[in-house]
């Protein structure tokens, strides 16, 4: 929860532009060719890292010391040079995969160009079927960009895009709030979730699919209105408790853990 | 959040309000936290000894931590991450209950 609540005092995010026409790719081979090259580099210094953090758990482990900290990741030193090549190609379909590489990258961890990517593919390349890949991340964006970022990138999305599943996955972070501010069986709920069937017949995305499934399955049990069910063991001190043995107060159920 | 957590239960104490745990750590690291931290609340073992699923399993819990809001007819009223929203919640549900109660 800490880490939430830091993550949402993150800048807001730039003033939107009005997306501008893109102009044809002209070197298109080059472009990729080098994209391809900068990824191949990386991916093969992220196995080296992997390697070597591995073999450090290995060996923290032989010894019965914990293993405190971790080597620096590389995308840190990747990021510039995905930057630099994005600057070179700005404004055009060649800069899309190394922005969004740079997004997918580094925006977890904050990075300032990651953020300043983000609203370059948001501001000038909306519709570039390019950010498909970012599908996954539009319900995370807020914790990194603000509040109603995400929202706000959806709509734009929804209407925008020629990426039919980035489509499906902007329908799905605007029907999100539907389903966690509303009881499994209210009409919202029931609407919002024939929305996103109806959608997922015709997008063929496993992952949106999944990600849906978990996440109403969860609250068509456990959402607004619902009968919790009992809870029935030991505490702390092996004595034998219930749940219900509360029936009747408020209960605030914490899932917790000395962390 | 432990500290939230404390004073929460110290302010509700007299009140129709009881926060539960269910604690994920082995039962000795539980209790050494309880000691350090003095937290005052009762706690459910997630993994006890012969039972085959996790208690956050039954329950679908897939971040931790969860926090759950029952109402008096154990309805849930809050299922999340938010620790200050859930808290706010809980509340509003108590001072309802105890002015019906008058």
């Amino acid at each position: 929860m800490i880490s939430i609540s830091l993550l949402l005092l993150a800048a807001n995010p730039a003033p939107f532009q009005e997306p501008v026409a893109t102009a044809a790719p002209q070197q298109e081979s080059s472009a990729s060719a080098r994209f391809e090259a900068l990824k191949a580099e990386y991916d093969e210094a992220y196995q080296a890292w992997m390697k070597k953090v591995q073999a450090m758990s290995a060996e923290a482990e032989a010894s019965g010391e914990p293993l405190t900290e971790y080597p620096p990741q590389p995308a840190a030193d990747f990021v510039p040079r995905f930057a630099e090549a994005a600057a070179e190609f700005a404004g055009t379909e060649d800069a899309v995969p190394f922005l969004v590489w740079i997004v997918q990258n580094g925006l977890y961890q904050q990075m300032p160009e990651a953020k300043d990517a983000l609203s370059k593919l948001m501001s000038t390349h909306i519709a570039s079927e390019g950010l498909a890949p970012l599908g996954p991340m539009l319900g995370q964006l807020d914790y990194v960009m603000g509040e109603g970022y995400a929202a706000k990138m959806a709509f734009k999305l929804e209407k925008q895009s020629q990426s039919a599943n980035l489509r499906a996955w902007a329908t799905f972070t605007r029907l999100s709030p539907v389903f966690k501010n509303n009881g499994p069986k209210t009409d919202a709920f029931l609407g919002a979730k024939k929305e996103m069937l109806a959608l997922l017949e015709k997008v063929d995305d496993p992952y949106l699919q999944s990600t849906f499934d978990s996440e109403v399955t969860v609250l068509e049990v456990f959402g607004l209105g619902m009968t919790a069910p009992d809870i029935s063991g030991p505490d702390l001190d092996g004595t034998n408790f219930s749940l219900t043995d509360y029936k009747g107060k408020v209960i605030f159920l914490d899932f917790w853990g000395d962390w | 959040m432990y500290p939230h957590e404390r004073s929460l239960v110290e302010e509700m104490k007299d009140k129709p309000f009881a926060l539960i745990g269910v604690n994920s750590d082995s039962v000795e690291d539980a209790k050494a936290a309880i000691e350090r931290e003095k937290l005052n609340w009762r706690s459910f073992q997630n993994s006890p000894e012969g039972r085959e699923k996790a208690h956050s399993e039954d329950w679908m819990v897939r971040g931790w931590p969860t926090i759950v809001i029952l109402d008096a007819d154990f309805k849930i009223r809050y299922r999340g991450h938010n620790g200050e929203e859930a808290t706010k919640i809980a509340k509003e549900l108590v001072a309802k209950m105890t002015k019906i109660e008058g």
